[in-house]
């Protein structure tokens, strides 16, 4: 893939005090954007190359975790069809963060739902879709769904130098999307840490870094407009570094015609299917990049009533929902972030 | 929770006033000018009898200034009182969940982003404090994944 690398010598929002040197290219389907705040401008020359070479390890991760590429180490082990599986560092990293968000959000984060997106994603009619032999875990805040039977049925156990072996029923398929996102805008930021600030936009799912006196503005776009945003996001810094994360799930992107009406690509877990939700979109920010699309997604699946129950209670700085029938809601700690 | 607010205003404490000292009041040894001080007169001449003493009213006075303001102060608290539910900010359409007989726990669930909304009827509570509206647009965007800039 090629990136198109700009240096910005002059602050590219309101609130940014530092210079900026911005490398945009494609990643994982989509736009990747690193953004890395510098003392002064004679530091923009080496903030430039180390936001290219941070490009080219996001791009080796997305290589290894996509569900896109038979030969990723992701389908390799989907494709493997021995109930144990060895997995290398950067995927046993990968899962272990996607059991840690099935913990948190009650198990509506589920990286194990390969089948059914697919099944969801073809015409043919879903009756047989419903998963079996996974369940929801037990709920971590209140509100999540609980009562499920058992845990899902794989675990990973470490292995020499941050490998892994993976355990779960034959037959077991994962599909990390925007938990490997999250992970690897996360992971991709920590690489920036010689800078006093950083921003990494992995298709949307952002990570950042405040430096003190500075500050970050990001945008929560419209879907129902283009180029339009429904708010704008201020996060300033903080003498040790403020670490955020923005993320935004949906279900009018990835759409598409079914036998019995529109489906999308959220799977709930409960059903096997694509949500049925009120939510068109939701957008959270919290201290990390994946824990913020782990509540984002999980928000869209619940639908509106039971999302702002959840995320009134969840560990989020703040969540804009935009409701299906125009509304545009905000839990209220939000408004602090907003510009 | 909502910042409660009491626009009620509160009876400001009163200046001090200045009380004429009472020869009550004087430091021991000290001289009390007499009501009928004057030169000295000539002995063998008929001296006009001293009206009696009348209590000094500054006590009185003080006992009714303090009454006033305590009747005040406890008038002005059941007007607020009533003026205010408890647990609610002004103009702030919420509902809650009682806790305790007496007193409201309320619970905001939403605000709204944009302005000019309604209340979606959901049983949640809500507040309606719309931010400021949008500003340029952020250089940065969270979006759906796969959706085009």
């Amino acid at each position: 893939m090629i990136g198109a690398t700009a240096v910005a010598a002059a602050p590219i929002s309101p609130s940014a005090v530092h210079p900026r040197a911005v490398h945009r290219s494609r990643a994982m389907g989509g736009g990747l954007g690193i953004h890395v705040a510098v003392a002064d401008d004679t530091a923009l020359v080496a903030a430039e190359l180390d936001a290219a070479r941070v490009a080219a390890r996001v791009r080796a991760w997305a290589g290894r975790l996509t569900r896109h590429d038979p030969a990723s180490d992701l389908m390799r082990a989907n494709a493997d069809p021995s109930g144990v599986v060895p997995v290398r560092p950067t995927l046993a990293a990968a899962l272990r963060w996607a059991a840690d968000a099935a913990d948190l959000t009650g198990g509506i984060v589920d990286a194990t739902l390969l089948r059914e997106r697919l099944a969801a994603e073809m015409t043919a009619h879903m009756g047989s879709t419903t998963r079996s032999g996974s369940a929801l875990a037990p709920a971590g805040v209140p509100g999540l769904p609980s009562g499920a039977a058992s845990r899902p049925t794989w675990r990973l156990e470490r292995a020499r130098h941050r490998s892994a072996h993976l355990h779960r029923e034959p037959g077991l398929a994962f599909d990390l999307d925007g938990v490997a996102k999250g992970w690897i805008a996360d992971r991709a930021l920590a690489l920036l840490d010689r800078h006093p600030g950083a921003l990494v936009d992995a298709d949307g799912d952002i990570a950042i870094r405040s430096a003190e006196g500075d500050a970050w503005e990001v945008g929560v776009a419209d879907p129902r407009t283009a180029g339009a945003q429904l708010a704008v996001f201020v996060l300033p810094g903080a003498s040790l570094g403020a670490h955020y994360g923005l993320a935004t799930s949906g279900i009018s992107v990835h759409r598409w015609a079914g036998p019995d009406g529109e489906r999308h690509h959220l799977i709930d877990p409960r059903t096997g299917r694509p949500a049925a939700t009120d939510v068109v979109q939701a957008t959270v920010l919290a201290g990390s990049a994946r824990a913020a699309e782990a509540w984002a997604k999980t928000a869209v699946v619940l639908g509106l009533i039971a999302a702002l129950n959840v995320l009134d209670r969840a560990p989020i700085l703040g969540a804009i929902l935009l409701a299906s029938d125009g509304r545009v809601l905000a839990v209220p700690r939000t408004t602090r972030w907003l510009a | 929770m909502p910042i409660r607010t009491d626009p009620t205003p509160r009876p400001v404490a009163a200046a001090p006033v200045a009380v004429p000292a009472s020869s009550s009041e004087r430091p021991a040894g000290s001289v009390a000018p007499s009501a009928h001080a004057g030169p000295s007169r000539p002995a063998g001449r008929p001296v006009a009898r001293p009206a009696p003493r009348r209590p000094d009213p500054t006590i009185t006075r003080l006992a009714v200034a303090a009454g006033g303001i305590a009747t005040i102060s406890a008038l002005l608290a059941a007007i607020a009182s009533a003026a205010i539910p408890a647990g609610t900010a002004a103009a702030a359409p919420t509902t809650g969940t009682a806790a305790t007989p007496g007193s409201v726990q309320t619970i905001v669930k939403y605000v709204y982003v944009q302005p000019g909304q309604v209340n979606p009827g959901t049983g949640l509570a809500t507040v309606v404090t719309p931010p400021a509206p949008l500003q340029a647009p952020a250089p940065v965007v969270t979006r759906q994944s796969g959706a085009k800039p």
